[in-house]
């Protein structure tokens, strides 16, 4: 039974389904949706005298595009079948999802902390938090890095720059 | 044009663009002897620093950036066979080896001289070339420009990496997130949401930082290491200096290399990795003892290196004279020249010729910095491999932060940075390349506007106007659909090969 499931001309199209199956299907049904939201999310230009002044209509482009992905979204998917690539997501394991999903919400707290608590409170607070989750131990580097960095930053793009960065509660 | 380039090269002799180029050369250097790290995002996390210099002094910083990024990555390549950015792949076929023959130090200066060599040659061959191309630039109107990007964008997403149907899909999403905000002919809303933040479209330069710095932070912390390297690296056994007589034996390498970077760099979506991988691979069929490459051969490193610096200059033609930007780097300078205000095609060069000389002029200076900077700064480098995760990555998140926020001071282009960051994330696990994307979101308003051009001056016969009226177009338009069908049918064929040589292995297994 195991040889047979092994063999690539007697797999079964279950067998044959993959991420890249998944997706040209989800692109697929993304472009008909696409496709659908156009008369509701292009303004058409007003018409003079019953005649549009434009030769070419905002909407052309995004329906040639939209076609063109349809198009390319099925080709992808008959495709998908044969593309022998590794879905390198399931190489990461437990503990590396951890670590990516765990520094992506940091990211994204800083994202939405920046200007409540201004740039250099914020980022002292992340890079507390990920130089501390990444191990290092060493208080003084940590101290160094999470003092350091964002005054230093602040510094070069507020006084040599002349830019502004969020005050916040600090600055 | 020559008054144009004398004022250009009377601009180019300023301590500041000297200083901000060495500062970059530096800055790229680091970033690139770093492992995976790239010099694409070295240049999108210090381009925000650009924004705020005079172009003269911005524009030459990040050339530093690119061009010490290319030659930084060969320093991890040599020592431990690690590249430090993918310009430098080919490098560790060579190098390595030559580190464990002793003859390390010997195999960097050799990248060096020859990174140097193939830089300043191309160049200077960029700047004999872009003036007759402008000239020819000039001439361009709405219909071969439209030609133009078309060509280009199929090129960029069927040569990117993984397979051309990705590519392509990649591209169109790259069009169409390009449409999200104004329609370019008519400004009339699309795909808004009616969110107020996208009226304008999607940020160009958080969505380029986003694209290329946040999945690199991503990919580092995958693994639980302390830094990118589990070995340490004895700078006492790097062995003695290189001789002239090995650099003498190793120059028509260099110069074919130089060749063949130069050539390739001038094609949309070739890029420094094939033009390493291309160097090479000439060097060793021109050889008399091709069975030395691969254990340990000079010549080895000095053609991957001087083919992929070689790139560096004429990769800029097409995107000064044409507006379009042949790969991610100068992508993001082509971000940096729009966020100085100016508008990088035929225009530019009559607006602003001294200023594009100067730039060109400030490249050939580099190279003098960049062999200083480089051999100074060897040891310096080699030690930098063994830098702490812990502390590199929350300065790289900083600094991408900082950066994307700046250029408008909106809150809304950090929540755009971190999206298509988990966006650029997703697309390398899931092979997709996002070069095609980011090329198509920022050529896709050029096509658009140059095609409505085309349609208004076409007067409703279209044929007519690009066969007859412009048979420059014409001839263009007609290589479009050859060369889709060339793509297409190459990859037949190696689908087909494919699935017969699987055949055969099938065959033998079974016999």
């Amino acid at each position: 039974m195991d040889e047979i499931k092994t063999d690539p001309g007697l797999q079964t199209w279950k067998d044959k389904i993959n991420f890249n199956t998944v997706a040209a299907i989800c692109l697929t049904v993304f472009s008909i949706a696409a496709f659908l939201l156009i008369p509701y999310q292009i303004e058409e230009p007003k018409l003079f005298m019953g005649r549009s002044l434009m030769y070419m209509t905002p909407s052309l482009f995004p329906r040639l595009s939209i076609i063109g992905l349809f198009i390319l979204s099925i080709w992808y998917l008959t495709h998908s079948f044969e593309i022998k690539e590794k879905n390198l997501f399931r190489e990461i394991g437990k503990n590396g999802y951890i670590r990516v999903l765990v520094t992506f919400g940091v990211t994204v707290g800083y994202a939405l902390l920046f200007e409540p608590l201004g740039f250099v409170l914020s980022s002292a607070l992340m890079v507390a938090i990920l130089t501390i989750y990444y191990g290092n131990r060493n208080i003084f580097i940590i101290v160094l890095v999470l003092a350091g960095a964002p005054l230093g930053i602040y510094f070069i793009f507020t006084h040599v720059l002349k830019v502004s960065l969020p005050e916040g509660l600090l600055f | 044009m020559w008054e144009s380039f004398l004022h250009g090269v009377m601009l180019s002799f300023g301590w500041k663009i000297f200083a901000m180029m060495s500062l970059g050369l530096l800055l790229g250097m680091l970033v690139g002897a770093l492992p995976g790290f790239t010099t694409v995002m070295a240049m999108a996390i210090l381009l925000p620093i650009s924004f705020f210099l005079h172009p003269l002094i911005g524009i030459p910083f990040l050339i530093g950036v690119y061009k010490g990024g290319i030659y930084g990555g060969s320093i991890p390549a040599i020592l431990i066979s690690i590249p430090g950015t993918g310009a430098s792949v080919a490098t560790t076929f060579d190098g390595p080896a030559l580190t464990k023959k002793g003859q390390g130090r010997k195999a960097m200066e050799m990248a060096l001289y020859a990174s140097v060599f193939g830089d300043f040659s191309s160049d200077i061959l960029t700047l004999l070339l872009i003036g007759p191309i402008a000239l020819i630039a000039l001439r361009v109107g709405p219909p071969e420009l439209t030609a133009i990007v078309l060509l280009s964008l199929i090129i960029i997403s069927a040569t990117g990496s993984g397979s051309l149907v990705k590519g392509l899909i990649m591209g169109t999403v790259g069009l169409l997130l390009s449409m999200i905000g104004q329609d370019p002919l008519g400004f009339m809303q699309r795909f808004t949401f009616n969110i107020f933040a996208i009226k304008a479209g999607i940020p160009l330069l958080p969505m380029l930082i986003g694209v290329f710095a946040i999945p690199e932070i991503l990919m580092a912390v995958e693994k639980e290491t302390a830094s990118y390297i589990s070995e340490k690296v004895d700078l006492s056994k790097v062995g003695e200096r290189l001789r002239f007589s090995e650099f003498r034996r190793c120059f028509r390498t260099i110069l074919r290399s130089t060749g063949i970077g130069s050539v390739l760099g001038a094609c949309p979506g070739v890029g420094q990795v094939v033009a390493a991988f291309v160097g090479y691979a000439a060097a060793v069929n021109a050889s008399d003892h091709p069975e030395t490459f691969g254990k340990g051969e000079l010549e080895g490193v000095a053609a991957a290196e001087a083919a992929n610096n070689a790139v560096n200059g004429p990769t800029l033609v097409p995107l000064l004279t044409l507006g379009i930007p042949g790969d991610n780097i100068t992508a993001i300078l082509l971000g940096a020249f729009i966020a100085q205000g100016l508008r990088p095609g035929p225009q530019l060069f009559s607006e602003q010729g001294p200023l594009i000389f100067a730039i060109i002029m400030a490249m050939i200076f580099a190279n003098v910095l960049f062999l200083i900077i480089g051999y100074a700064a060897i040891p310096v480098f080699s030690r930098i491999i063994t830098i702490r995760k812990s502390v590199l990555l929350p300065l790289i998140t900083i600094f991408a932060f900082a950066g994307s926020y700046v250029y408008r001071s909106d809150p809304f282009d950090l929540i755009v940075l971190v999206v298509f960051g988990g966006f650029g994330y997703a697309c390398r696990k899931l092979h997709f390349d996002v070069s095609p994307m980011v090329m198509a979101f920022i050529l896709g308003p050029i096509l658009e506007y140059s095609f409505g051009q085309t349609v208004n001056l076409a007067r409703g016969d279209m044929l007519h106007y690009l066969f007859v009226a412009r048979p420059v177009s014409g001839v263009l338009f007609t290589i479009v659909p050859i060369l889709s069908g060339w793509f297409w049918w190459k990859t037949l064929r190696k689908r087909r090969e494919k699935s017969r040589d699987s055949i055969v292995v099938k065959g033998g297994e079974n016999s």
